[in-house]
């Protein structure tokens, strides 16, 4: 037991480079976390970072069960832990409220993906697909009743797509030498730079990609 | 949406000095980073959600960061008048630290309630100004802005309103698509509205 | 037409906007259609000038070609005069309740004004904005203001007064902390409460 304590508290200093990991992946979460909670589309998945956090967390916690209620660290990481998992969260549920907001357009526009190049989850898919299977028995018990002429729901009817012409705020990571905004108002384009660390707002679409490529950070 | 206080949660992780009142001679390695080590009269950097933890059990002082004094802040309240644009701020949470360092830690801060008094005249201000390059905005009809400088909590008091009425005037504007008509695609495709409202620019 | 989602199938504003009623006379005798004047059933639709149906028939009439239409009142050339001369003094609810949602499917259609409408509807909804975004603000006493906002913009300034208030409570009593020590108790109970399940 006290070896464990030692090792947690105690950490030497040629272990840095490790932590130094578990820091950049909590940093990636946090920044998934911002992203997904302001783009109107649902996000690449970033299940290899949150699976990281959910190890370190249960690591964690088996340690602190073995520390001594009364030392003052242990209140410290269980903070931590707390913090981490509010975040986890948040940013699954962001997700699971998008899934079932455009079910049917995300599960379409997930079949044209490869495996490697999925936004949802195994888990996230699997949910996908169920809701949409009780979305659709739950019509036809109802549709049932209708005349037949009017029994059927078209699939176009079902679609609810997130507005990708939306406003989003940002922050840019690094320079872009190219955005291109499509302006609406007067039927035309415009390109603008954004300059490292520079401020915006704009339509989503316009940056869609670079928020995906994590040169963008919506604020 | 964000609330507040999921931004005062980020803000959080902003590093700050304290004094510790124990002595600890090892790092506590916490996933964001290791911090130590612990002796007491020493100062050491924390984030703020270390900081106001460990003064609420009584086991640290805390230093408020160097911006947060009257003089500075009265300085910096200056400067915003002077300016047109935003100026950019030593930290981009002055107003959450100086809530939560005041509300858990005001014994250690001297003349906390000028403080107080100052960021909040300085916040006003800021969002006075925001709100009128906010309506500035709507009015030219632009589609892209620059917020430099502008903290998280001033950008999230203009939110969703600014966003949002963006998106509606958008949608105003946009194309017809037959989307949101309410019947058959083969009766919309008929029905197209006039040549005239497609070339609409002001 | 709001917020981050597309128009789409289920929207109760587009149905109920869809839904209202406008004047029109058919142009072109149409067969087969006494149902749609209850009242008077002896008249056939072309000899009956003026009529009134709703949006979405009208749509399909204007497809063959067979009605004309009168820009209802709140889009006519009086009240766009009106509009354009002061839009934040109009009460835009009692004028329509979806001005903005309405007039866009209006502006939509075959009509020598829809050009018009629709450059109403836009600096309308501009001119507005800032009396919009004030009252949110302002959280007392708003309730007179609130019910001059047409459907579109309640649902903007129900959501700017929502987050407004969360502001507004942050500022004067912080605790942010609180609500996150709560969800950390709750949590708390939880774990107790499952543990004690377990033993």
């Amino acid at each position: 037991m006290d070896i464990d304590v030692r090792e947690l508290i105690d950490e030497e200093d040629d272990d840095n480079q490790e932590e130094m990991t578990a820091q950049k992946v909590l940093q990636n979460v946090e920044r998934a976390w911002l992203n997904e909670k302001f783009s109107p589309e649902i996000l690449p998945h970033q299940t290899d970072y949150v699976d990281c956090l959910l190890e370190q967390i249960k690591g964690m916690e088996g340690n602190l069960a073995k520390l001594s209620k009364t030392d003052p660290k242990v209140d410290l990481h269980k903070l931590e832990l707390e913090r981490i998992k509010f975040i986890i969260t948040s940013y699954l549920r962001t997700r699971l409220k998008k899934i079932e907001s455009f079910c049917v357009s995300v599960l379409e526009e997930e079949a044209t993906r490869s495996e490697e190049d999925a936004y949802l989850s195994p888990a996230e898919f699997k949910f996908a697909k169920e809701f949409a299977l009780n979305a659709d028995n739950h019509f036809d018990t109802i549709l049932r009743h209708m005349p037949q002429l009017y029994n059927k729901l078209d699939r176009n009817k079902k679609i609810i797509e997130p507005n990708l012409n939306s406003f989003v705020f940002l922050k840019c990571n690094k320079h872009i030498d190219s955005v291109i905004i499509k302006n609406t108002l007067e039927g035309q384009e415009e390109e603008i730079v954004l300059e490292d660390g520079s401020q915006h707002l704009m339509p989503y679409n316009s940056v869609a990609e670079f928020v995906k490529k994590g040169s963008v950070q919506l604020i | 949406m964000m609330h507040p206080a999921e931004i005062e949660f980020m803000a959080e992780n902003e590093i700050i000095q304290i004094v510790p009142t124990f002595n600890h001679a090892s790092h506590v390695h916490l996933i964001c980073g290791s911090y130590g080590p612990f002796r007491a009269g020493l100062p050491l950097n924390v984030p703020i959600w270390v900081a106001l933890n460990l003064r609420q059990k009584k086991t640290c002082r805390i230093l408020a960061p160097e911006w947060m004094a009257v003089d500075k802040l009265q300085e910096r309240l200056e400067e915003e008048k002077a300016s047109k644009f935003f100026t950019q701020l030593p930290t981009n949470f002055y107003l959450e630290i100086t809530q939560m360092l005041l509300t858990v830690a005001s014994e250690d801060i001297p003349q906390g309630n000028d403080i107080k008094t100052a960021v909040k005249d300085l916040w006003d201000l800021r969002i006075a100004k925001l709100r009128s390059s906010v309506d500035l905005f709507i009015k030219e009809g632009r589609v892209q802005a620059s917020l430099n400088h502008l903290t998280p909590m001033e950008i999230n008091s203009v939110r969703p309103i600014f966003p949002d009425t963006l998106d509606a005037l958008m949608t105003l504007h946009e194309h017809i698509n037959s989307s949101d008509d309410r019947e058959d695609s083969s009766q919309s495709s008929v029905a197209t509205p006039s040549s005239t409202s497609f070339s609409l620019s002001l | 037409m709001y917020r981050n989602i597309k128009p789409h199938y289920f929207s109760i504003d587009a149905i109920m906007a869809a839904q209202e009623k406008i004047q029109c006379s058919f142009i072109k005798k149409v067969e087969y259609i006494d149902f749609l004047d209850s009242i008077n059933p002896e008249k056939d639709e072309e000899s009956d000038p003026k009529i009134e149906l709703p949006l979405w028939m009208i749509k399909v009439f204007l497809a063959g070609k067979s009605i004309q239409f009168d820009m209802p009142k709140a889009y006519n050339n009086i009240y766009r005069d009106v509009l354009m001369a002061d839009a934040n003094v109009v009460d835009l609810y009692k004028l329509s309740k979806h001005f903005y949602l309405f007039g866009k499917f209006l502006s939509q259609l075959e009509h020598r004004e829809a050009y018009e409408v629709r450059r109403t509807l836009i600096q309308t909804f501009r001119d507005r904005f800032k009396q919009t975004m004030d009252w949110a603000q302002n959280i007392d006493d708003n309730l007179p203001c609130f019910n001059r906002l047409d459907c579109l913009e309640r649902l903007i300034f129900n959501d700017a007064r929502v987050a407004q208030q969360h502001l507004n409570t942050y500022l004067t009593e912080g605790s942010g902390q609180m609500e996150i020590a709560a969800m950390i108790l709750n949590y708390r109970k939880r774990k107790m409460h499952e543990s004690r399940v377990l033993e």
